[in-house]
C-alpha cells in the first residue's frame, strides 16, 4: 500500500532523512519509532505531499507522491503533530468543512460527518467550539478530520503526545478500533505505544531506518543472548557458583537474598543451544529448590537502544563511539551536497 | 470546485462571524457618510440653492451687458461631489485593507492549519482564489454601501431635477472596486510572506501609503516630467482618479488587473515556497 524507496530529504545541507526504504502492506499498522528529530515528521510530510523529497520515490496506493499528488491526497487522512484546527469553528462545522474540501459528495456529507462523530466519541461535543475543547477532545477532532472521507491510508504524527494517561489509552483504542482494513502509519517516541498499537515497527535514527520488522520478529531475535530469570530457595551461593561453572553461561547476576531465603538471579545464556533444562538440573542437584524460571522478554527499549548503537558503530571506520559517529554524519552529508 | 467553495464559505463565515467584517464595514460607512454629508452640505447644497437665483439674474441682465458670461450651468453633482468623495474613500480603503487581509494566510501559517490545507486535495491556486474572493466579497459590500451615497442626493433633487448620471456613477463604482481589488491582492501578498499578522498589516499599509503619496509628485511645478509620469503611472490613487469623474480608461483597467494578478501570483509563489524552503 505504501512503498518508500531511497527517500532522502535535505534541509539546506542537513539531511533530515537519508535513504529511507520501507513497505507497508494493506491493513498493517506501522509504528514509526525514533527519538525527537530522527526524521519521522519529515518522512510523513513527504508521504502526505506537504513537500517533496530531495531524491527517492514514494508511492501510496500505487500513486506516486510527486507526480500524482492529488490522487495520493485523496486517499490519505493526515493528523499533523501540532493538531492544527480552526478554533473558532464548532466541531460539526469544522468536520463538515473538512469533508467538503476533501470532496465528500454533498448528499453523503452529513452522513459521513455524523458517522465519524459517533465513531470517535464526539457526539456530546459536536456543537461546541473547538477552542473550548480539552486537549484530548481536540485530538479526537483531529483524528475525525483525517477519517471523515474514509481514506485508505491514515498518517498520524505523534497522535498521543501531550495527552494525559487516560486520554492516551482512549486515543490508542480509537486508533486500533478504527484502523480496520486501513493502512496506518503512526509515529511516536514512546516505546510502549508501538507494542500496544502496532504490528510492524520501523526504527528511525538520525534520518535512517535502522530496523524494520514485525514486532514479533524484533522482540524474539534481537540478540544472540537470551536472559532468563530464576528464583531459588536454599543455599543460594552454592547455586550461583554451580551455574557460573557451567560452560556456555555468559553471566549470573544475583539479587540480594530476601528474609525467606529466596533469591532471584538473572542468567545470560546463548539463545542457541537452549540451556534451560541443564540449568534447572544443576540447581536442583545443589539441593536448592527451583521456585521459578522464566525467560526475560526483550523489551522494545532494549532493541531500540541496541539498534541505535549498532547504527552508530556503522557510522564510519573512524567512529569509535556513538558520539563520534553522530558528529561524523553531518559532515558527510555536507560533502554529499557539494558533490551534487 | 467543491474545495474552492468550501474554503470560500469558510472564509466568508469567518469574516461575518467575527467582528472583522462589521468593524471594517461600519468604519467605512461612517467615514464615507461623513465625507459625503459634509461635501454635500457645505458645497453642493449651497451652490444648488443659489443656482435658480443665478439663472434669474442672468436672464434679467440685458444681453449686451452679459458680456462673456455664459448662462450658469446646472450644478453638476457627479463632478463636484463624487470625485472628491471617492478620493477620500480611497484613503479610508488604504487604512482598512490591511486589517482585512492581514490574517488571511499569516494566521493559517501561525496556527499550523496551513499544513492541512497543503495536504488536502486542493491546489494552492484554489486556496488563494477562494480566500481572495471572500475578502473581495467583503469589499464588494463596502462598495455597495457607497452606491447608496451616490443615490442619496437624488432624494433632495428639488428644483434642479435628477442629478445622477448613471454611466458616470457606474464608472466611479467600478473604478473604486478595481482600486480595492488591487489593494487586497497586495495585502494578500504580504500576508502570505509572514506568519505575523502585525508585520503583514504594517507592510501592506506602508506599500499602499507609498502608492498613494507618490501620486502627489505629479502635481508639483518643480517636479521633473519623467517623475510626474512615473508617479501617474504607478500611483493607485491617481490611476483610479479619472474613473471617479466618469472616465474609464482601458489602460487603468489593465493596470489594476495587472496589479491584482501580480499580487496574487506572488501570493501563490510564497505559498509554494514551503516546498523548497527548509
Amino acid at each position: 500500500m505504501i512503498e518508500v524507496r531511497n527517500l532522502t530529504k535535505y534541509y539546506g545541507s542537513v539531511a533530515a532523512v537519508r535513504d529511507v526504504t520501507f513497505d507497508i502492506e494493506k491493513g498493517q499498522i506501522l509504528g514509526f519509532l525514533g527519538p525527537n528529530g530522527a526524521g519521522k515528521t519529515t518522512t510523513m510530510r513527504i508521504l502526505t505531499g506537504y513537500f517533496p523529497a530531495t531524491s527517492g520515490t514514494a508511492r501510496v496506493a500505487g500513486f506516486d507522491v510527486f507526480s500524482q499528488l492529488d490522487e495520493v491526497r485523496r486517499r490519505i487522512g493526515y493528523l499533523p503533530e501540532s493538531v492544527p484546527l480552526y478554533k473558532d469553528m464548532s466541531v460539526r462545522g469544522y468536520l463538515d468543512f473538512a469533508a467538503q474540501i476533501k470532496g465528500v459528495p454533498g448528499g453523503d456529507r452529513k452522513k459521513a460527518v455524523d458517522k465519524v462523530i459517533s465513531e470517535i466519541g464526539l457526539t456530546e461535543m459536536r456543537n461546541r467550539l473547538i477552542k473550548k475543547l480539552s486537549r484530548g477532545f481536540r485530538q479526537r477532532v483531529g483524528l475525525a478530520q483525517a477519517l471523515v472521507n474514509d481514506p485508505e491510508v491514515l498518517v498520524l504524527d505523534e497522535p498521543t503526545v501531550g495527552l494525559d494517561p487516560k486520554q492516551i489509552t482512549e486515543i490508542r483504542s480509537i486508533i486500533k478500533h478504527l484502523a480496520g482494513d486501513r493502512t496506518v502509519i503512526l509515529s511516536t517516541h514512546i516505546l510502549p505505544e508501538v507494542s500496544i498499537t502496532c504490528d510492524h515497527v520501523a526504527i528511525i535514527h538520525q534520518g535512517r531506518i535502522v530496523r524494520a520488522d514485525t514486532l514479533e520478529n524484533l522482540t524474539s531475535q534481537s540478540t544472540t543472548d537470551t536472559s532468563i530469570v530464576v528464583e531459588v530457595r536454599g543455599d543460594t551461593n552454592k547455586v550461583v557458583s554451580a551455574v557460573r561453572d557451567l560452560s556456555g553461561v555468559r553471566s549470573v547476576s544475583p539479587d540480594g537474598e530476601n528474609p525467606g531465603g529466596e533469591r532471584t538471579m538473572s542468567i545470560k545464556i546463548p539463545t542457541d543451544p537452549d540451556m534451560r533444562g541443564q540449568i534447572a538440573r544443576t540447581i536442583t542437584e545443589t539441593g536448592a529448590d527451583l521456585l521459578e524460571m522464566r525467560s526475560k522478554a526483550v523489551t522494545l527499549e532494549e532493541i531500540f537502544i541496541e539498534s541505535i548503537r549498532e547504527d552508530a558503530s556503522d557510522g564510519g571506520p573512524e567512529a569509535t563511539s556513538e558520539q563520534a559517529a553522530s558528529h561524523d554524519e553531518p559532515e558527510k552529508s555536507e560533502e554529499e551536497v557539494v558533490e551534487e | 470546485m467543491k474545495a474552492f467553495l468550501a474554503i470560500f464559505k469558510h472564509e466568508i463565515g469567518f469574516y461575518f462571524s467575527s467582528p472583522i467584517a462589521y468593524v471594517v464595514l461600519v468604519i467605512f460607512a461612517l467615514l464615507g457618510g461623513y465625507f459625503n454629508a459634509i461635501s454635500f452640505l457645505l458645497q453642493y447644497s449651497e451652490y444648488s440653492d443659489q443656482y435658480p437665483m443665478a439663472v434669474m439674474n442672468w436672464e434679467q441682465t440685458p444681453s449686451m451687458m452679459r458680456g462673456a458670461n455664459p448662462k450658469p450651468q446646472v450644478p453638476n453633482y457627479m463632478e463636484m461631489i463624487v470625485p472628491p468623495l471617492y478620493m477620500s474613500l480611497s484613503i479610508v480603503v488604504l487604512f482598512l485593507v490591511p486589517l482585512l487581509t492581514m490574517r488571511s494566510i499569516a494566521e493559517e501559517k501561525k496556527e499550523g492549519t496551513i499544513e492541512l490545507l497543503y495536504t488536502y486535495p486542493v491546489s494552492d491556486l484554489q486556496v488563494v482564489l477562494a480566500k481572495y474572493f471572500a475578502a473581495l466579497f467583503v469589499y464588494f459590500v463596502a462598495v455597495a454601501v457607497t452606491a447608496f451615497y451616490l443615490l442619496l442626493p437624488d432624494l433632495f433633487k428639488g428644483q434642479i431635477g435628477s442629478i445622477i448620471e448613471w454611466k458616470a456613477a457606474f464608472s466611479a463604482l467600478l473604478g473604486f472596486f478595481m482600486f480595492g481589488a488591487a489593494c487586497i491582492a497586495l495585502g494578500f501578498m504580504f500576508s502570505s510572506m509572514t506568519e505575523n499578522q502585525v508585520i503583514a498589516a504594517a507592510l501592506t499599509f506602508a506599500l499602499l501609503l507609498m502608492l498613494w503619496i507618490i501620486g502627489w509628485a505629479s502635481q508639483g511645478d518643480a517636479v521633473p516630467e519623467y517623475m510626474k509620469s512615473i508617479a501617474d503611472t504607478i500611483s493607485l490613487t491617481n490611476r483610479s482618479q479619472d474613473s471617479y469623474k466618469g472616465l474609464l480608461h482601458l489602460s487603468d483597467i489593465v493596470f489594476f488587473a495587472c496589479v491584482t494578478v501580480g499580487g496574487l501570483f506572488i501570493t501563490m509563489r510564497a505559498l509554494e515556497s514551503h516546498r523548497w524552503r527548509a
